[in-house]
């Protein structure tokens, strides 16, 4: 085994992270030379995860409703019959989890770190991609109390620009839009200031990754990257410059998860009350999907879109609400409704009593990747009866 | 002008509310509550019986900022008749002291930063399908509309909203000139597509009744494990006072959501929702935009004594046989 709990019992996040960047470390000859990147090696990532019900120790149960629960998928089932899962608690906040794929020989390890406030988890591996494929982001898909996060790419965007000393050094860049033929995804490397701009300009193409070089002066000292779904990852740190990559993993932490809970969280529910001389409603939440590339819809090919892509699949049960202007939807894996009204081209999600960040955040993600990845994100909230 | 369903008529009625409502929301533009203003309460009835006083005033909406109280009342329509004024007359008459036991009532204190203060009672009326161009030309041409417009303004602001345009002042004085008076003369820019908030008509006939017990109790049941109980009488007591639902009216949305799949019946007059209902529920509004619950029932019926008494459809009547005995 790789990760011993002994090492983490107790620890700070900031100590963890000061143990885990020590895989990335290189020397200043290895820096140098590694000028471009490569897919060979492995890289520190970690997933962050809002984590709703989940708590250190109860991997295991949550295995057993994989297989228990008749309302998870076929591929749920499958998965947790094709692997074998360990948890080593480390302490209230820290476990080892091992999963382990008996047909391939293989053991996989991840951290999970629970945050301070329990609103998180971390996934924190050196797995290389291909295994945490396979393993790790399918486990994560398939529980119901942890969710990765999710960000748009103009939040993905000043994510990273907010990053200290640092500059883009390439990025993944998607255009999706049901009204294009084209279906087209970017990859750049050695990017210059600018050259983000100028894809977006071109192409209306929207990051879901990007590179960057962070200094330590004088010289690239880290690097990493982050993707818009929960995942940011470090490449490589150069020896020496290990408390500036520990202090970059936590400021990137902290601001992706306040970024995502500015877009999705419900703050203010609108709770339907009886009072003693009348009804009220609390509160108020819409996410706002805005100005996508394309000037005009008609409602109808807007719903038909909807339905086609992002409403079909197991997930989802809707119904037509007021003349075929909004829809009501049920997310039967998350057990939450909400409606989306249609003010086409854009597209309006209303929170109700039962929704919060995992059906909207869930929604967002889905008409994203395959409906139209050009729209804006925005959150409108506002207490109406309370405060 | 096509003709619209009885399904219809009350969803638009339903609508014209909660465009009234999506002004103190953040998607209105400036939205009322940035200026203070909250909803503490809507369809309340406010008494009055101090000192030989006989008030009841029963607007739809109330706003309040901290010092003044608003009474609202909200039209679909552009007709003002008697019945409006009447309504104005005895908004007109709720006093300061009144307005606040209300607020007081409305747990104002307990839920805002407001101590419940009131400095002035307004009121006002918003007809949806009224603009300028047709007060100035009915104006013009009708006495009675003059007369109309002259004494329901002289109790009350006269105003509209539509759907991405304005709530705004069409004629009338406020009585006072405070932040809230200032924001409404101002105008609020309105979200194309409202938020369903609130389904309640002044009526409540079966249709939105159907809508209202499913969206209320149908959906709480996701939160409930085991599902979610109701009575006839408790879903009469929650609309009560102003909203007098008929038991008949209840009884057959009821025998509505049951012979579509969206609630079971568990014992006299009490229902219960659970998550696989929820497939059903979804489904609801359609079905009563298309056609009255009485009719869908009528036409029910006849199905199933059309299929008892023809031998063509063997076996998918048992269960229905069973439940209407």
């Amino acid at each position: 085994m790789e990760f011993d709990p002994a090492d983490y019992t107790g620890k700070s996040k900031r100590d963890i992270l000061r143990e885990l960047v020590e895989y990335v470390v290189k020397t200043d000859e290895e820096m140098e030379g590694k000028t471009t990147r490569s897919g060979g090696q492995t890289d520190l990532n970690i997933y962050l995860c809002d984590n709703q019900g989940f708590e250190i120790g109860d991997v295991d149960h949550w295995v057993h409703q994989l297989t228990e629960d008749d309302r998870i998928t076929g591929h749920a089932e499958n998965f947790a019959s094709e692997h074998t899962f360990a948890e080593d608690v480390a302490d209230d906040d820290i476990s080892i989890v091992t999963i382990t794929t008996p047909a391939k020989g293989r053991e996989d390890e991840f951290l999970f770190v629970a945050t301070d406030d329990g609103d998180y988890v971390w996934v924190i591996t050196t797995v290389h991609s291909d295994w945490r494929d396979k393993t790790i982001e399918r486990f994560l898909d398939y529980l119901p109390c942890l969710e990765r996060l999710y960000l748009s790419s103009d939040d993905l965007e000043d994510l990273t620009s907010d990053i200290r000393d640092s500059r883009v050094s390439g990025f993944t860049a998607k255009y999706h839009a049901p009204n294009r033929e084209r279906d087209a995804t970017l990859r750049f490397t050695g990017a210059e200031p600018g050259d983000l701009e100028k894809a977006e300009d071109a192409f209306d193409a929207k990051p879901t990754r990007i590179d960057f070089d962070q200094t330590n002066s004088p010289s690239t000292a880290i690097q990493g990257a982050n993707t818009n779904n929960g995942r940011i990852s470090m490449r490589s740190v150069r020896d020496g410059s290990e408390p500036k990559a520990v202090e970059t993993l936590l400021g990137i932490t902290e601001e992706y998860q306040s970024l995502d809970r500015a877009r999705f969280d419900v703050e203010f529910s609108p709770e339907l009350r009886k009072l003693e001389n009348g009804f009220t409603v609390d509160g108020f939440t819409a996410v706002e999907l805005t100005e996508p590339d394309r000037d005009d819809a008609a409602t109808e090919e807007l719903v038909d879109e909807l339905e086609t892509h992002v409403l079909n699949g197991n997930r989802y049960r809707h119904g037509i609400r007021d003349g075929g202007t909004k829809i009501r939807v049920f997310d039967t894996e998350h057990d939450e409704t909400f409606d989306v009204a249609l003010e086409p081209p854009d597209i309006v999600l209303y929170a109700r009593e039962t929704t919060s960040a995992l059906s909207l955040r869930e929604f967002v993600r889905e008409v994203y990747e395959k409906l139209d990845s050009t729209y804006s994100l925005a959150k409108k909230q506002n207490p109406v009866a309370i405060q | 002008m096509t003709s619209l369903t009885a399904g219809e008529r009350q969803r638009r009625e339903v609508n014209t509310y909660n465009l009234f409502y999506s002004a103190v929301t953040a998607r209105a533009d400036p939205p009322l509550h940035s200026r203070g203003v909250r909803i503490p309460v809507m369809f309340p009835v406010f008494e009055d019986r101090s000192e030989g006083r006989s008030v009841k005033a029963q607007p739809d909406f109330v706003l309040y900022d901290g010092s003044t109280c608003a009474l609202c009342e909200i039209k679909s329509g552009h007709h003002i008749n008697e019945r409006d004024i009447n309504q104005m007359e005895e908004c007109g008459e709720v006093t300061i002291e009144a307005a606040e036991a209300e607020l007081e009532n409305a747990q104002v204190r307990e839920k805002t930063e407001y101590d419940g203060t009131v400095t002035a009672v307004e009121s006002l009326i918003v007809y949806q399908d009224m603009d300028e161009e047709y007060i100035e030309e009915t104006r013009r041409e009708s006495e009675d509309f003059r007369a109309a417009l002259d004494r329901i303004t002289d109790r009350a602001v006269l105003m509209t909203q539509d759907y991405g345009g304005d709530l705004r002042v069409l004629a009338g004085d406020f009585d006072d000139d405070g932040a809230m008076q200032s924001a409404l003369r101002t105008g609020v820019t309105l979200p194309e597509n409202p938020p369903d908030e609130i389904l309640l008509t002044e009526g409540m006939e079966p249709e939105v009744l159907a809508m209202a017990v499913t969206d209320i109790w149908g959906e709480q049941a996701l939160d409930h494990e085991d599902g979610v109980e109701v009575t006839r009488e408790q879903v009469r007591d929650f609309f009560a006072p102003r909203h007098n639902v008929n038991p008949g009216d209840l009884g057959i949305v009821f025998e509505f959501l049951e012979d579509i799949g969206a609630c079971d019946v568990v014992g006299t007059h009490r229902y219960e929702f659970r998550r696989e209902h929820m497939g059903a529920i979804l489904g609801v509004e359609e079905m009563v935009m298309e056609q009255r619950v009485e009719d869908y029932l009528r036409e029910d019926d006849q199905a199933t004594f059309d299929s008892f008494s023809g031998d063509e459809d063997e076996y998918d009547d048992d269960e229905e046989d069973d439940r209407r005995e």
